[in-house]
């Protein structure tokens, strides 16, 4: 029996994001559950419990990625989070560290960048 | 007003072609400048789609317009293989709303006191943007599709400056990771 790909999810206001990320993470071996913003990510992971990694976008309406990141502080045995944003600034940096972020990813992607940065991190939390 | 306005223009000019460039080739479309144009009036055909993102900085404000024909968006998306259920609207407020962040990279590392932006872009069907009453750089570009054009808008208060060289801190790359 084959192992289940390994589930990411991608959280993001953007349609086109997700679908592109959706889909460069599709045919690198992962199986990929989509969330437009940070509450609806929170309901993803309540109803998947497999979730090895979360690509989080930081700007998005109703929970933004770092109030996110927030929340998911207060969850036991919470995946880890890399951010994928147009953010550069280092203050935003730091404070996603400090809360818990594993990754900043600057759009636009560069897909081997994200598959090799997903792998690493989805190994790491396995 | 601590800074030469037209020097300024020429420098915003430069970083939004910059930017367009950048941001376009990560996606696979090869997109050039034809004329940094001083006039602000652009008109195109009448089926175009537009992206309007406002931003706020130490005494300067404004926006930046994208506007490309419809054509053109959609010949972008053939060669970025974009999902063909992603609309015109969606690809055209998404490419501003990333052009914006690298831009704004540019800008600071250029002394432009650029803070946030409002990544709220809007989209419609302009034949004309009018000339701005403030200061604007108009950069016309090339693609495949056929021309499109961004103008970036600003307000200074007499208060604005650009930042002293020591403030000046580049930017992460496109598509760089920094693992925390």
């Amino acid at each position: 029996m084959r192992a289940a790909d390994p589930r990411i999810l991608v959280i993001d206001d953007s349609m086109m994001v997700r679908t592109l990320v959706g889909r460069v993470l599709a045919e690198a071996g992962f199986s990929v559950v989509e969330a437009k913003d940070g509450l609806e990510g929170i309901q993803k992971l309540g109803d998947a419990k497999d979730i090895r990694l979360i690509v989080c976008d930081v700007n998005m309406p109703r929970m933004n990625g770092l109030d996110f990141l927030e929340r998911l502080a207060t969850m036991a045995s919470a995946p880890s989070v890399v951010m994928l944003t147009t953010e550069g600034q280092y203050d935003l940096i730091r404070r996603a560290k400090a809360l818990g972020a594993k990754g900043w990813i600057i759009k636009p992607i560069k897909p081997d960048l994200l598959i090799a940065t997903v792998k690493k991190l989805a190994v790491q939390a396995a | 007003m601590n800074a030469n306005i037209g020097e300024t223009i020429t420098t915003m000019t430069r970083c939004v072609c910059e930017a367009a460039v950048e941001v376009f080739a990560c996606y696979g479309v090869i997109v050039r400048p034809v004329n940094a144009a001083s006039h602000a009036a652009v008109s195109l055909e009448p089926a175009s789609v537009r992206a309007v993102i406002g931003y706020d900085g130490s005494g300067v404000r404004g926006a930046l317009v994208v506007m490309a024909p419809r054509s053109a968006v959609k010949c972008w998306a053939l060669q970025a293989r974009f999902a063909e259920e992603i609309g015109v609207h969606e690809i055209v407020a998404e490419l501003a709303n990333i052009i914006m962040g690298r831009l704004k990279g540019r800008l600071l590392l250029e002394g432009f006191p650029l803070l946030m932006w409002t990544a709220t872009p809007s989209s419609g069907m302009p034949t004309h943007l009018v000339e701005a009453q403030r200061a604007s750089a108009l950069a016309n570009l090339v693609g495949p599709g056929g021309h499109f054009a961004m103008r970036l808008d600003a307000m200074f208060d007499k208060s604005f400056a650009l930042l002293p060289y020591a403030a000046r801190h580049s930017a992460p790359a496109a598509g760089e990771v920094l693992f925390l």
